[in-house]
């Protein structure tokens, strides 16, 4: 900048400031903030978070990756029957829209999260068991948080969907599970309708992580190996990621160098790490 | 790709409604930074952005049985969707203009912002989102992938084709311009 301007930073000579870029784009791809002394990195920083302006990553997507991600792992689908009946979520039906885009709109239909409209799409024909199946793992979380209010709702809002459940295998198993979140909950005033009184650990197949025989008396049963406040992130590079970035910056070679020229560089760039979760 | 997103990803390619739930939960908001970061604010909202993002999980959806695990990152799939669902927009915005004359350029992504926009956008990220513009879309690209999505040099690597070290060497290219230029425009916006 000093001799040529037009030619600053065009050849990165000092692989020094390689790796402290590398560090300070790293840490601004996690959204972290930036040192007001940098003011390009300022920039960046505000444009990124203005990108995610009223973006739904920080609720609904979050809160339903864990469970889903629970749901993944235990899940052992026994029957994979595609023809069963291509029936659409009663509010479900806006999702579609002129030009073949999506309305996001439509997540308001089901209570979780914004991509429903997708799978609803994508999979119209278990659209039902997957609501069912998502609702049932929100409702085992609300038990496990103590929140029996919102468990109850849930459940009554699963033990609908299950009823539009077509394939009676599938609906075998989410009424099974529905029973098991059931007996998480302390007696009330559940209206036992449509609950078979079987909170016995009947493994499900489903999910079942760590407590089968759930307390059917503990008001609060505690939150075993369900994973009580899961931080799963839901970007799309977990924060381990960028770490290995530093070792292949073949900077042994000027290793002598590098003091006193990144010294000036590199604490700021230090400080924009977020403390490692 | 990490070994859970592999899971996620060959569980979601054999149609597996709840791992495909999961694996969007996942990308989802890397895609919409990522069209945002290209489509900007149209009238002060990311709507269109947001609408093309949407196309792109969907076509990812769509292509997902076809995608073979051939050890590159998932993101490449991805983004490459992404890139192609972009252009289309944009091209497709550039139709509109010239099909509809003078007249509609008030409402062109491109113009001047808005007021709202003014109101939801800080100067400085419209600030920053100028300065982007006059990147090559290489660097732009990569600005883009790096920042806005959050994908290490690595994936980024993947996606535009070239190595790792060649990212980095491009991302410092590319933020060295970013510091020119901003230097220059110092006088236009008072930091």
């Amino acid at each position: 900048m000093t001799d040529k301007p037009s030619t600053a930073g065009e050849r990165p000579s000092d692989l020094g400031a390689v790796a402290a870029d590398t560090l300070l784009l790293d840490a601004l791809g996690r959204g972290a903030p930036a040192l007001a002394d940098d003011q390009v990195a300022s920039l960046l920083a505000a444009w990124r978070a203005d990108l995610d302006d009223g973006l739904a990553v920080t609720e609904s997507d979050q809160a339903a990756d864990p469970a889903v991600v629970r749901l993944v792992g235990a899940e052992r689908r026994g029957d994979r029957t595609r023809r069963t009946g291509r029936r659409v979520l009663g509010a479900a039906a806006a999702v579609l829209v002129a030009g073949g885009g999506l309305l996001v709109g439509a997540e308001h239909a089901t209570p979780g999260n914004p991509l429903w409209p997708i799978t609803r799409v994508m999979y119209p024909e278990r659209a039902d068991s997957v609501v069912a199946e998502h609702t049932l793992a929100q409702a085992r979380e609300a038990a496990a948080d103590g929140r029996q209010d919102d468990a109850r709702r849930l459940l009554a809002e699963a033990a609908t969907v299950i009823g539009h459940v077509s394939d009676e295998g599938t609906a075998q198993r989410l009424r099974a599970e529905l029973a098991t979140v059931r007996g998480m909950l302390p007696p009330a005033v559940v209206p036992a309708a449509s609950a078979p009184a079987v909170p016995d650990p009947a493994p499900t197949g489903a999910v079942v992580p760590g407590s089968p025989g759930a307390p059917t008396a503990g008001p609060v049963p505690q939150p075993t190996g369900g994973a009580p406040q899961p931080t799963v992130t839901s970007g799309a590079t977990p924060p381990g990621v960028s770490v290995p970035l530093l070792p292949t910056v073949p900077a042994p070679s000027t290793g002598l160098r590098l003091p006193s020229t990144v010294a000036p560089t590199l604490p700021p760039v230090g400080g924009l790490l977020p403390p490692l979760p | 790709m990490t070994v859970q997103e592999a899971e996620l990803v060959s569980r979601a390619a054999r149609s597996d409604p709840v791992a495909t739930a999961a694996l969007l939960a996942r990308l989802r908001p890397g895609v919409v930074r990522y069209c945002r970061a290209h489509l900007g604010r149209v009238g002060g909202a990311y709507t269109t952005a947001d609408d093309v993002a949407q196309e792109v999980c969907l076509a990812m959806l769509r292509a997902l049985p076809r995608f073979q695990d051939q050890g590159r990152p998932f993101s490449a799939f991805v983004y490459r969707i992404a890139a192609n669902k972009v252009a289309d927009a944009q091209r497709a915005a550039l139709r509109h203009l010239s099909v509809a004359g003078v007249d509609m350029l008030p409402d062109r992504p491109d113009s001047a912002p808005s007021p709202e926009q003014q109101a939801v956008s800080t100067d400085e990220a419209r600030r920053l989102a100028r300065l982007l513009r006059q990147l090559s879309p290489t660097h732009r690209e990569i600005i883009v992938l790096r920042v806005a999505v959050g994908l290490p040099a690595e994936e980024v690597g993947s996606v535009l084709g070239m190595s790792a070290a060649a990212v980095r060497m491009a991302q410092s290219r590319a933020l060295a311009q970013l510091r020119t230029l901003a230097g220059d425009t110092l006088d236009e916006v008072p930091a």
